[in-house]
């Protein structure tokens, strides 16, 4: 089942800027670590390697088995999101990391690629008049609602909100009519006030402080304050390469994972940020343009579905760093330090990769 | 297959969403602008306001060191433990730790809560003269005690606080008054002179302090340093007090309550020693004196705070009857051989004043040397008459008596000679002749100081030379020689011999206080300020000679040595010592007998 010729076909580009915005990553994490490839850049680069690995059978196997076994991964993961209700350990805060040698895994992570899987399949399955039924809606409605429950109950807001987005994205593209979505927003907007009930008080702390960041600088809203100061001082070239005062001073927290970009960013300043968020940007336009040509309905959807997940890591963790979002703990893709997360976006790729080498048709047109 | 349905749909749907991802990267991007570019100055001060701390660093006091260079004020090294106060500085956390290491009360806990809550700035001190287990315990807990600085700084210590603890002074914690006053940057436990010379001269004495600019972690940890303007130190004063004579003297007066004693060189009016009893321990101030103590000492009955040689005033007494002699001579009332005869009472209309040899029958016939030398009250008595109150005023003030001396110190009383001025408010006062007669004997409305006293003597041994008494010499410029006016110097000569009797001619008022050494004797005037006036009944019955300590007379003896060239003046002061020539009188024998083996 597994052809490794198709590494070959393999975009040359998109493995550049994969491989570019790693480096910016590993000397980041050199430079967090006060110019130490100790703890976090000789990790973070056997992760690296092990997602390569990953990202390489992704590419060479046959999607077919993928299609057939969605569920079955579904399933797979389903069960491991609840064992870390009972076995994971409370890690950050939260009980997020189920512990295996290598490293923790976080299977909420790996269940925002099998939600995409799951998802596509059902859809690729409907013609396009029956997804105009209610009735078909709720299936994948649970599909989502069942990981996003289990992962707000970690507690993983972030978590949450990209399973949620993500899936509706393949809602969206799959043609499921504009009502829906109207009637879920004002259904959401109605559920506000009962939601809030059930959120920790960490997390409604956070919305306030985002909502009023200045009402608390000195103890809540402290992240965040930092994370400004050091982003607006990085000014245009920044301060240089492991010379910002803000996170090697330690008033930057969590600059090795959920705050990279912000220690990226006073380091190199607006010019780094532009380069790296144009390599972001090429690696989504890809992503569009593998949906765009692919013959199939389920690589379709799978290719949004992937795309938009990337791209909501990426919204979702700048605009945090900066202000514009409640700090919720989304990783920043293939830059922030962390196991599961490295490897869940090298297999996304690895799948968006194999969709993209022309005769796949081939495969999956039996 | 894709059918022809769904294409379009997806193509839209697709198209949609790849167009707002682009409207939000884009959105990303202003932001990042907005932050980077047009705010990046103000999120660049916000980021040196985070690292850069600026620390003042307190400079090194002079010492203060005696005629020899006996360090008198010296600076102490001692550990501190100051707090940073922070935005995120949680206080009562850190407060809990500091407490159980640093055994701290409540009261200081409250203290310091208040002061790290109000003031945002400035370190605040938490404890200083940390013991060595106490900077151990601390280290050890650092990483709990984020904007906690222990470092080494400099208190204020006195050798010998006791016995120079009116004229060195002290210095405090300079108060949110003292810094508005001053301009002083607000230095956390910074101290300034706030008595004696350490007040006096605390613009050489303090040096100016230093400037660190320090990076910091987030944890208030000192990471480099940036730039570093270390403190001046200040300038060390020596002063003209010799500490071996002001300790001697602090022993002789061991058995003496209340008592004030200056030396001072005849020749250059610099202050050998200057005692005030009883002391106090001028240390107390330097760490923040507690309250109770602070009170007790300024109720105290015997006045510990008061610098009694400058701050006391009494009657000069029998003393003062060298300046009626002078005035009586200038006033050409009297000469040497002038002879009076003493029946031991003197009748002023109904009113009888006494001799204090009235119990014996007199003092005979006297003339101006035995009338110095045996204290003859009735001979001054005369001259009064004849001369009037305002000459014996007037020649008092050419000795500057009543007038400020001008030392280097605080709290200088004036004392009171009465003047013209003086009596326009006291119709008729120089035509009293019963004043007139009280103020021949040194008794009545005239009150002196110490200081005053020794000046009066210095200037009667040295040739009519006017003094200024000082502690600090000052060698910028030579004060011309000024004389007394109008005095020739054979009454000056009359008047010394007349004091070289009354201690070594055995009926000399102060004969007790010979120390009879071969080689060496010393000459003086004694006299006795009376506290209360004393009643024909008690004069009757004797019971004058028991009255309680706080009515006995105060014992004053002035005295010069040695005889053929003086070169120490002494005043003693014995509070209700009752005998100057007794009680007083052997003092200042001790003492300038002490005082000729100075080094000067």
């Amino acid at each position: 089942m597994f052809n490794f010729r198709r590494l070959l076909y393999v975009n040359r580009t998109i493995i550049g800027v994969i491989l570019a915005i790693v480096f910016i990553g590993l000397i980041t994490l050199f430079s967090a670590a006060n110019g130490n490839i100790n703890p976090w850049v000789t990790k973070q680069f056997l992760r690296f390697i092990l997602g390569v690995m990953i990202f390489g059978v992704i590419v060479a196997s046959d999607l077919r088995w993928w299609i057939q076994n969605a569920y079955l991964i579904y399933l797979i993961i389903l069960i491991m999101l609840i064992l870390v209700e009972f076995l994971g350990f409370v890690g950050m805060g939260a009980q997020r990391w189920l512990d295996f040698y290598f490293f923790n895994l976080q299977p909420s992570e790996l269940m925002r690629v099998a939600l995409i899987l799951c998802l596509a399949r059902h859809f690729s399955l409907l013609e396009v008049d029956e997804v105009r039924h209610l009735k078909n809606l709720i299936f994948p409605l649970l599909l989502i609602f069942i990981p996003v429950l289990l992962a707000m109950r970690q507690p993983d807001l972030g978590t949450a909100i990209l399973l949620l987005s993500s899936g509706l994205s393949i809602f969206f593209v799959s043609g499921v009519p504009w009502w829906f979505f109207a009637t879920g927003f004002c259904a959401v907007v109605c559920a506000i006030p009962v939601l809030w009930n059930f959120l920790y008080d960490y997390q409604k702390k956070r919305i306030l402080i985002f909502l009023n960041p200045e009402s608390d600088p000195a103890h809540a809203g402290y992240h965040i304050s930092q994370s400004k100061i050091a982003l607006g001082s990085g000014g245009f070239f920044g301060k240089g390469w492991l010379k910002g005062t803000q996170s090697h001073l330690n008033f930057l927290p969590e600059k090795q994972t959920d705050f990279i970009f912000t220690m990226f960013a006073e380091e190199f300043g607006l010019f780094g940020c532009i380069i790296v968020i144009v390599l972001f940007s090429i690696l989504l336009l890809w992503g569009f343009t593998v949906a765009d040509h692919a013959r199939h309905k389920f690589s379709k959807l799978v290719a949004i579905g992937i795309t938009t997940t990337l791209f909501l890591y990426v919204f979702i963790n700048i605009s945090m760093v900066m202000g514009l979002l409640p700090v919720v703990g989304v990783p920043l893709p293939f830059m922030s330090y962390g196991g599961t997360a490295m490897i869940t976006l090298m297999l996304s790729m690895g799948v968006l990769a194999n969709i993209s080498i022309p005769g796949t048709k081939k495969y999956i047109e039996k | 297959m894709i059918n022809e349905q769904f294409g379009p749909i997806f193509k839209r749907r697709s198209f949609i969403l790849g167009l707002s991802k682009s409207i939000l990267i884009t959105g990303l991007l202003g932001r990042l602008v907005h932050l980077q570019i047009f705010n990046r100055d103000h999120y660049r001060t916000l980021a040196d306001r985070n690292r850069i701390q600026t620390r003042f660093i307190t400079a090194p006091r002079g010492q203060i060191i005696d005629n020899v260079g006996k360090p008198l004020a010296i600076n102490q090294n001692v550990y501190r433990c100051l707090m940073t106060p922070y935005p995120q500085l949680n206080i009562e956390e850190e407060l809990g730790i500091l407490e159980s290491i640093l055994s701290l009360s409540p009261k200081q806990i409250k203290d310091l809560r208040d002061q790290l809550t109000h003031q945002s700035k400035i370190a605040t001190i938490i404890k200083e003269n940390l013991t060595w287990d106490e900077i151990a315990a601390l280290q050890l807990k650092l990483p709990d005690l984020p904007g906690l600085l222990i470092e080494r700084s400099q208190i204020r210590q006195y050798v010998y606080p006791e016995i120079l603890c009116h004229t060195i002074g002290y210095v405090a914690q300079a108060s949110q008054k003292d810094l508005t006053e001053h301009n002083l940057d607000p230095i956390p436990g910074l101290r300034i002179g706030k008595n004696g010379l350490e007040k006096t001269f605390e613009n050489s004495l303090c040096g100016s302090p230093g400037f660190q600019r320090v990076e910091v972690n987030a944890k208030r940890r000192i990471v480099r340093i940036i730039d570093n303007t270390p403190p001046k130190i200040g300038q060390d004063l020596q002063t003209t007090l010799n500490f071996e004579l002001q300790e001697k003297i602090i022993q002789i007066l061991e058995p003496h309550r209340n008592a004030s004693v200056v030396v001072m060189d005849v020749n250059t009016g610099a202050i050998r020693a200057m005692v005030s009893k009883p002391g106090f321990d001028s240390n107390l101030f330097v760490k923040s004196i507690q309250k109770d103590v602070w009170k007790s000492l300024l109720t105290h009955e015997d006045n510990p705070l008061i610098n009694k040689p400058l701050a006391g005033q009494y009657a000069p007494g029998s003393i003062f009857k060298m300046m009626v002699a002078l005035a009586g001579l200038y006033d050409k009332a009297i000469d040497r051989d002038t002879q009076v005869f003493c029946p031991g009472h003197f009748n002023l209309g109904s009113h009888t004043f006494h001799c204090w040899t009235w119990n014996r029958g007199g003092h005979g016939t006297v003339n101006l040397e035995k009338a110095i030398a045996e204290s003859c009250d009735v001979y001054f008595y005369n001259v009064a008459l004849k001369i009037g109150a305002l000459k014996m005023v007037e020649m008092a003030s050419r000795f500057h008596l009543g007038q400020l001396t001008g030392i280097e110190l605080d709290g200088e009383k004036k004392g009171l000679i009465p003047s013209l001025e003086w009596a326009k408010f006291r119709k008729g006062f120089f035509k009293q002749k019963g004043q007139a007669l009280n103020i021949s004997i040194g008794q009545g409305v005239v009150l002196c100081t110490p200081l005053q006293m020794v000046r009066m003597i210095a200037m009667l041994v040295n040739g009519g030379k006017i003094l200024t008494p000082y502690l600090v010499e000052k060698n910028s410029h030579q004060i011309p020689e000024k004389f007394v006016e109008g005095i020739d110097p054979s009454w000056l000569e009359w008047i010394q011999q007349a004091m070289n009797k009354c201690v070594n001619d055995p009926r000399g008022t102060a004969s007790r206080a010979n120390l009879k050494l071969n080689d060496w004797t010393f000459g003086g005037k004694s006299g006795s300020a009376q506290v209360c006036r004393i009643t024909m009944q008690q004069r009757a019955d004797g019971t004058y000679k028991d009255l309680p300590y706080h009515l006995k007379d105060h014992a004053i003896f002035v005295g010069y040595a040695p005889i053929e060239k003086p070169q120490h003046a002494v005043s003693v002061v014995i509070e209700h010592g009752k005998s100057g020539g007794g009680v007083a009188g052997p003092v200042a024998g001790e003492v300038l007998n002490a005082a000729r083996h100075l080094y000067v």
